[in-house]
């Protein structure tokens, strides 16, 4: 099933970007933009590479949560 | 009056020098005051001296060991701590100009140990700014400029910890307190010729710290000795009921330095590194050798670095969340620091989850592998320090990036980074040992048998 931003045409950088664009584009030079660009396109490899580690539903991440109860 | 150089003297050298008179802690804080405020400035390794809170530190311990009230092998003894250690009295930076006046009220735990331990807290420390994490790409990424390497000013001090670690080098500090999220203990150590010790996550408090990477973030010594390392290291760590992370650790003890050790090697870490690195390296291996065994290993196949690098930036776009959102990152000193975590802010939370689900499953692996030995061992990094003036990508080959600080830092594991000798433009090189999460004793007692053996971590520079 493709996602929002395939099914737009987009990739997922160009929406990621877009993103960024829309809530501080005009603060950003277009040296900063190509950067912020160049940054998006690292992070998506990441994930790219850590998707390719098969993973199980019983792999948890390691968080451990307690519920807050307080003193009194 | 003392020959010993207290310059570059050991804790436990200083010590003894304070017991019998030789050196008292008012003289030694002031001898390191000046040194600090002449080649420590000169370095760009100082943001502050805390000189009346060290003078005030400094008599209160010669009453006391006058008065026969002993609190051990630090009283009296002088440090330096990274400016993101909150003291009450002065600036707490972070490294970072928009944050140049900001003052907390509060004193990190560590900097409370110390305290209560009789160490003399003489400066806080110049690092990279927010410890690195919005992506600096050259030295000039500080409020105090470009920290400069105590060996060479013209070359980088490494970072983020860059102050700690060039102001051990110099003599300016007997030791100094140095945090880690990926490498800004062990790259300022190695690159400056000291010793840098990075604890299990969660062994010392983070409490008082700069966050940049919650799950990630560590604090620990850097020192000349393994010695002295491990002395600051028994004061720092322990648990800390206002830091829910140090209440899990395992209790470690002393290793002594006699047994026969296993150790790991992964040349993997190192066959792309500088020549001078891998000589080096094979040195230290021949030395490994003569106390322990020596076999090759390869680490479990996991994506370390990209997870390792997906927990930071999510977790740093996070705690700097309104940072960026607010336009303030834009006071930053490095050009690229200022648009540094925007992508950050697009990270989707199931890439974080799976970044967090592989360090599970391979923290479990890396179990497995490290309950064999004592320690893996490898170059620290496979270069010596870069330039002042180059980007990091024309010095730095990224295809020698070396693979056991993201597995080590994305894993919580220990590792101590110690002097291996000299490579290109005269500079250091260092090993790293590797240990089991909470084994810090054993990797302790491997370092510290290899400084026996071994006189890199006597070097200073002239």
């Amino acid at each position: 099933m493709p996602t929002n931003s395939e099914s737009s045409g987009l990739t997922p950088a160009d929406a990621r970007i877009a993103e960024i664009e829309g809530r501080f584009g005009e603060r950003l030079t277009p040296e900063q933009r190509a950067q912020v660009r160049t940054r998006i396109e690292r992070t998506i490899a990441l994930s790219v590479a850590m998707h390719a580690t098969p993973l199980t539903n019983a792999d948890e991440p390691e968080i451990v949560f307690a519920p807050y109860r307080g003193k009194s | 009056m003392t020959t010993i150089d207290l310059s570059f003297a050991s804790v436990r050298e200083l010590g003894k020098l304070i017991r019998a008179g030789a050196v008292s802690p008012v003289e030694l804080a002031e001898h390191f005051l000046q040194r600090l405020d002449t080649i420590g400035r000169s370095l760009n390794a100082v943001v502050t001296l805390t000189t009346e809170l060290a003078m005030e530190q400094a008599r209160l311990a010669e009453e006391e060991l006058s008065a026969g009230v002993d609190r051990g092998p630090l009283h009296g003894i002088p440090y330096g701590a990274k400016d993101l250690l909150a003291v009450p009295g002065y600036p707490t930076t972070w490294g970072a100009a928009p944050f140049a006046g900001r003052h907390f009220d509060s004193e990190a735990t560590v900097v409370t140990r110390l305290r209560e331990a009789g160490a003399i807290l003489v400066a806080k420390l110049a690092m990279v700014e927010l410890a690195g994490g919005f992506g600096y790409e050259q030295p000039n990424a500080a409020l105090t400029g470009p920290g400069r390497n105590g060996w060479d000013p013209n070359s980088w001090a490494g970072g983020s910890s860059s102050g700690s670690g060039a102001a051990v080098a110099s003599g300016c500090v007997p030791f100094a307190i140095g945090t880690e999220t990926w490498g800004s203990i062990h790259c300022p150590a190695a690159f400056n010729g000291i010793t840098g010790l990075r604890p299990t996550y969660g062994r010392v408090s983070r409490r008082g710290a700069m966050a940049l990477s919650w799950t990630m973030d560590k604090i620990g010594p850097m020192g000349r000795t393994v010695d002295d390392c491990e002395t600051v290291y028994n004061f720092i760590a322990g648990p800390d009921a206002n830091e829910p992370t140090t209440l899990n650790g395992r209790t470690g003890g002393h290793v002594s330095t006699e047994g026969s050790f296993k150790f790991g090697v992964c040349r993997g870490a190192f066959e792309n590194a500088q020549p001078e690195v891998i000589a080096n390296t094979e040195s230290a291996i021949a030395v490994l050798a003569e106390f322990g065994t020596v076999e090759e290993i390869e680490l479990p196949s996991f994506p370390w670095d990209e997870a390792a690098s997906t927990v930071v930036i999510a977790e740093a776009a996070s705690a700097f969340e309104d940072f960026v959102i607010d336009g303030q990152s834009a006071g930053l000193t490095a050009p690229e620091d200022r648009a540094g975590l925007y992508h950050g802010l697009t990270i989707p939370a199931v890439d974080y989850l799976r970044a967090l689900r592989i360090r599970r499953v391979g923290g479990e692996a890396m179990d497995r592998l490290l309950a064999k030995y004592d320690a893996i061992v490898a170059p620290t990094y496979p270069n010596v320090a870069s330039p002042i003036d180059l980007l990091f990508s024309t010095y730095f080959d990224r295809e020698q990036r070396h693979n056991l600080g993201g597995v080590g830092n994305l894993c919580g594991l220990p590792s101590i980074s110690v002097p291996s000798g000299f490579g290109e433009r005269g500079l250091p090189t260092g090993l790293e040992f590797l240990g089991r999460a909470y084994d810090e004793d054993r990797i302790l007692a491997a370092a510290r048998a290899f400084q026996i053996r071994t006189n890199w971590h006597t070097r200073h520079p002239s």
